[in-house]
């Protein structure tokens, strides 16, 4: 059961979305980790076959991203999903379900399955335009799970959603990903954190890393400082070294920051954490000229 | 077959949930409900003899039309027929302005005769009524003659190759050896009522039809649908099966209240009618009744296309709007193209198969036969066939252009 990314490229004119990208996945949950613009959902685009690549292919076990049987076991919640608005909740899983192939009698079961895993159940006869961001955002989530996919791809699918509704759904996940391959993109680094078993983290349409935490952190580990320093020398290394976090403390400037040697006297290494790289990386494309 | 069905249902339920679809249903519905009423509601008013106005509700005129074309049915258009008109209206003396409507000679006498005073005068090519009135018995004997005469001539106008001219050889000698009279205001009705509320029915196709893929493009539904099992294949099937669907119903049902209330007005008879009693049409060998079938068909057909080139250029053009500006050129342009006088008659047939054409009873019923492969095909045949070829081919490059859309 694999998933295979080979040497995918797609370009918008001049701009390169995706360059040469290739991964082999395989059961688990994967977080995919990287700033606007870096490629992500058009990586999640062509898995879900909506988008051609240029070159290179994708397939799971041998079957093309194209091909109906590929889609029959594909579960996908795009960044901005269109719903539509005189529907009721039920009426919008249904037709997805339908859309699935899925009985008409197995399709009402799992109708209200899954909106009650989401917190919908006493929603699902309102039309989805009286929904909040939030409830639109769950209803998206179980959509994606209508049809119980072997191969489930979420566009920043914590968007909009509550610190509760987020917890219920990263542990959803994490139960889920035991036995199918389940790949999500967010800028909310904790999500990935706690329950991504490999992160990729995609810049300029490249793939420049790919582990577990661990192996992904120690690009930086040992070299994240802590430092209290007075707002003259937070000045200074705030243009020598990116930061990774500030605020005022003790009188002092409280500083978070990547180095590879000690920035100053008083500051002290710390575990380094995936917030640490993501602020790393993407703060360089503000704050050019800093590299490990 | 159950899956299909469902999405259907959904596709239906998306689109008739639209304001634009519901306002503009509401629109087409109850303005092709109330055109029958356009005629009868309002006052005719004619000058009679001592120059006053005598005033008549356009309903009581239309009765009486409706009784004296009753009172003539079943007649045959004979010598004996044509010189009891003749007399009745050599009663009638025009006034001065040369209008003789409001006399009283031509409302009680002369008037029930109109309807053979009109095929009489067509036949011999009258220009006035005065020539109506010196029309000789030995004239009229030779009405049948003459009728066949112009028929012959009519043929020979714009004849094509030898098939076609075989063609109308045909239809001329199946045409009957004499006339016989039906009163047809029913059907009359009907096929000139039709012609605006199809067009309104092909505005109202173009307005609810141009987001069937469109939609799914602004809304961003793209995305889900695409990536689903069936989005590529099956729902796309459901999303034209419900655009013919649609159209289907909504020109059957504008259909129904037009014919219903025409009959309601001015009778359903004429079914059996000779095709030659409708001015400015081919006489092909069909009923008035036949006709009217062959008509509502051809509309059915060219509703059903217009929803397939509109679907086409929903799968198209991305934006709902830029596909309701181009079907609506498509359906009025054509309106405002004269055919210019002795122009070759593959431009007339040419026009004709465009959605107006097949709007239109008398183009649909036109002189002008098409002939593949040495068959020739009268229009009333070929516009449907035509319309059903070009629904599978827009239907296909529909299907081609919603699979094929890239999400970027």
């Amino acid at each position: 059961m694999e998933l295979v990314i080979d040497r995918v490229t797609k370009n918008y004119g001049s701009k390169i979305a995706c360059d040469r990208i290739s991964t082999t996945l395989h059961n688990g949950v994967y977080g995919l980790l990287g700033a606007n613009g870096a490629g992500k959902t058009t990586l999640m685009r062509m898995m879900c076959g909506l988008s051609k690549p240029a070159s290179g292919n994708i397939s799971y076990n041998g079957i093309d991203v194209s091909r109906e049987e590929y889609r029959d076991i594909l579960g996908y919640l795009p960044q901005n999903f269109g719903y539509y608005p005189e529907f009721t909740a039920r009426d919008f899983m249904m037709y997805l379900s339908a859309l699935k192939g899925i009985p008409k009698s197995r399709a009402k079961a799992k109708t209200a399955e899954l909106l009650e895993m989401v917190s919908l159940k006493n929603e699902a006869r309102k039309k989805i335009k009286t929904f909040s961001g939030g409830m639109k955002q769950r209803l998206g989530i179980a959509q994606a799970m209508l049809n119980d996919p072997q191969i489930l791809i979420l566009d920043e699918p914590t968007a909009g959603l509550d610190p509760k509704e987020r917890v219920k759904f990263r542990n959803m996940i994490s139960r889920m990903g035991a036995d199918r391959i389940i790949l999500l993109s967010t800028h909310i680094v904790s999500d990935i954190e706690h329950i991504a078993n490999t992160i990729l983290v995609m810049k300029s349409g490249q793939l420049i890393h790919e582990g577990s935490l661990d192996e992904i952190i120690s690009v930086i580990d040992g070299k994240v400082w802590e430092c209290i320093v007075s707002s003259e020398t937070a000045d200074e290394l705030s243009l020598k070294y990116p930061l990774i976090n500030t605020r005022n403390e003790n009188g002092g400037v409280f500083l978070r920051l990547v180095s590879d040697e000690k920035p100053c006297g008083n500051a002290e290494n710390v575990q380094a954490t995936l917030e640490d790289l993501y602020l790393y990386y993407f703060n360089e494309e503000t704050t050019e000229g800093y590299a490990i | 077959m159950n899956l299909f069905f469902e999405l259907v249902k959904f596709e239906l339920k998306k689109i008739l949930s639209r304001k634009r679809t519901v306002i503009v249903l509401a629109l087409v519905m109850i303005v092709g409900a109330l055109s029958v009423f356009g005629i009868i509601i309002g006052t005719y008013y004619y000058t009679d003899e001592n120059g006053g106005e005598v005033a008549i509700s356009r309903y009581e005129d239309e009765m009486i039309e409706r009784h004296n074309g009753e009172a003539l049915s079943g007649r045959v258009i004979d010598a004996d027929l044509i010189m009891e008109a003749v007399e009745a209206y050599k009663s009638v003396v025009p006034l001065e302005s040369g209008n003789y409507i409001g006399t009283l000679e031509y409302q009680n006498h002369a008037r029930k005769y109109s309807e053979i005073y009109g095929i009489v005068r067509m036949t011999f090519h009258l220009s006035s009524l005065e020539e109506f009135q010196n029309l000789t018995r030995e004239q009229a004997e030779q009405f049948d003659a003459v009728r066949r005469q112009n028929m012959e001539q009519a043929m020979m106008n714009g004849a094509g190759s030898e098939n076609v001219c075989r063609y109308r050889q045909k239809c001329l000698n199946n045409s009957p050896a004499s006339l016989t009279y039906e009163y047809w205001g029913g059907y009359y009705r009907f096929v000139t009522i039709m012609f605006t509320t199809a067009v309104m029915a092909g505005a109202a196709i173009a307005v609810m039809i141009s987001g069937i893929f469109s939609d799914e493009y602004t809304s961003g539904a793209d995305s889900l649908i695409l990536s689903s099992k069936h989005g590529k294949g099956l729902v796309i099937g459901a999303k034209l099966f419900t655009a013919f669907l649609l159209s289907a119903a909504l020109i059957a049902l504008l259909s129904a209240i037009s014919l219903v209330e025409s009959f309601l007005v001015w009778g359903a008879g004429g079914a059996n009618g000779s095709l030659e009693l409708a001015y400015g049409v081919f006489p092909y060998p069909i009923t008035i009744g036949q006709a009217a079938l062959f008509y509502f068909i051809c509309m059915l057909a060219g509703c059903i296309m217009f929803a397939a080139i509109t679907a086409l250029f929903s799968s198209k053009l991305k934006l709902p709007f830029n596909t309701i500006v181009v079907m609506i050129a498509l359906l009025i342009v054509p309106l405002f193209i004269a055919v210019p006088e002795g122009a070759p008659a593959w431009v007339d047939c040419l026009i004709n198969l465009l959605p107006i054409g097949m709007f239109t009873f008398w183009h649909v019923m036109l002189e002008f036969q098409y002939e593949i492969l040495g068959l020739v095909i009268p229009p009333y045949i070929f516009l449907p066939v035509f319309a059903l070829i070009v629904t599978c081919i827009c239907s296909y490059f529909a299907c081609r252009g919603f699979k094929g859309h890239q999400i970027s």
